[in-house]
């Protein structure tokens, strides 16, 4: 509401949408579903990209530069522990870390 | 003390800030939606460029408030303290007590004197709530004067400050340029029967009941407690060792304010018995301010009683 007030530009909120809370998904637990509606209704621009997509991202931020008038929103669809097998998608590695045998692992899966 | 010049002390507070305004360009003013009844209107009126009406959010004011401090301003961030205080506690605690940031929140509308709104609105643990947390400077302010001076110094220190300020209007206890210091409690008289720790609207209150008890032949001294945080021990353990009674007296509750930071002091320090005077762990009613006083026995004569009779 105040950034839509005070037309702020200058504001660029980003979503890191992975679809899970700490209990469970997002429709489980509680949906905030639709985002993008949600920050529409306040007045912002809403820009929805692939959040793993660096490409993607810098266009977004140019967007978001270049806008007059109102705040933009980027909302970046990610996958939780992207590129190690066993964290992908688990709701369990929302506040843990990984032991050494586990980082070992994740780390020779980074780097490939 | 000029019984029939009585200020409220948000207005003082209204009134300091727009000579505030002018001396300082780094000051702006944030409010939810109650600039009419925490005065800030007038500084809205006079510097509408620095005037930020966010609206029924105080989470959002407050972490606003925070920002504008990182931004090199000093923030004066208003509503009423049951709102600032208590829906905004995560914000103050997290964004702005942690990081140590130089935001200055003024509530109005403390305590039981609020009157008719009643319990809802009538903010009894504010004092309880901001000293605990650490970097935050707790001040409650009992007259105009202070409360002037007030708000114009902690333009100058850095860091968080909470300002407890009253709608009910109160005299004026302190001539105009009386100089006071951040922790530092003012003392009025030298009577040795009793002393009567005081903040806040109570702190005239106290004043009344020195003149009662002084035509029983009974000498009390008061001490204005207007800081809260850091609290003054020397003052604390030096009425101690030279009067007979200790009495507090606050429109809060009895757990977590001023009484129990003074207890603090003396269990540790040097321990004696205090006689805590205020609400007493229950929450307020609508009334007119007077009447609630009375209820809730924290006036002048609830005062006499306790010195005279031990009631406790």
């Amino acid at each position: 509401m105040a950034s839509n007030k005070y037309k702020l530009d200058n504001l660029c909120v980003i979503v890191d949408n992975n679809n899970l809370q700490i209990d469970g998904t997002i429709e489980d637990v509680m949906s905030s579903y639709p985002i993008d509606e949600k920050f529409r209704s306040f007045g912002f621009q809403i820009i929805n990209i692939d959040g793993h997509d660096i490409e993607e991202i810098i266009k977004a931020f140019e967007v978001a530069k270049n806008v007059k008038g109102k705040p933009t929103c980027i909302i970046a669809k990610t996958i939780k522990g992207k590129g190690i097998s066993f964290m992908e998608n688990q709701v369990g590695w929302h506040g843990k870390a990984p032991n050494e045998e586990q980082y070992n692992q994740a780390i020779k899966e980074l780097i490939g | 003390m000029d019984i029939n010049k009585k200020v409220a002390t948000r207005k003082s507070y209204g009134e300091a800030l727009v000579e505030l305004g002018k001396q300082n360009k780094d000051v702006v003013v944030l409010d939810a939606d109650l600039a009419g009844a925490t005065k800030t209107d007038l500084f809205a009126k006079e510097f509408p460029n620095r005037f930020f009406d966010m609206g029924i959010a105080e989470s959002n004011m407050m972490a606003t408030a925070a920002g504008f401090a990182t931004c090199g301003k000093i923030p004066y961030a208003s509503t009423f303290a049951v709102f600032a205080a208590g829906r905004a506690y995560d914000q103050i605690r997290n964004s702005i007590c942690y990081p140590n940031l130089n935001v200055k929140i003024c509530a109005t509308h403390c305590g039981v004197t609020v009157g008719e709104d009643g319990a809802t609105h009538q903010m009894l643990e504010d004092l309880s709530l901001m000293r605990t947390l650490p970097n935050m400077t707790v001040i409650s302010p009992s007259d105009d004067t202070q409360t002037k001076w007030i708000i114009k110094e902690i333009a100058k220190i850095q860091g968080p400050v909470y300002v407890r300020l009253a709608r009910m209007e109160t005299p004026i206890i302190y001539e105009e340029n009386t100089k006071f210091e951040i922790g530092k409690g003012v003392q009025i008289g030298e009577g040795t029967d009793a002393t009567v720790f005081a903040t806040g609207v109570t702190v005239a209150e106290a004043l009344k009941s020195k003149e009662i008890l002084e035509q029983q032949g009974i000498n009390i001294r008061v001490i204005d407690m207007h800081t809260i945080k850091p609290i003054d021990e020397e003052i604390i353990i030096k009425s101690a060792k030279e009067t007979k009674k200790l009495i507090s007296i606050e429109d809060h509750n009895v757990i977590g304010g001023l009484g129990s930071a003074i207890s603090e002091v003396l269990t540790e320090k040097c321990p004696a018995k205090l006689i805590r005077l205020g609400i007493k762990d229950t929450f307020g009613k609508s009334g007119k301010a007077n009447e609630l006083m009375k209820y809730f026995e924290i006036t002048a004569e609830d005062i006499v009683e306790v010195i005279n009779n031990g009631k406790e």
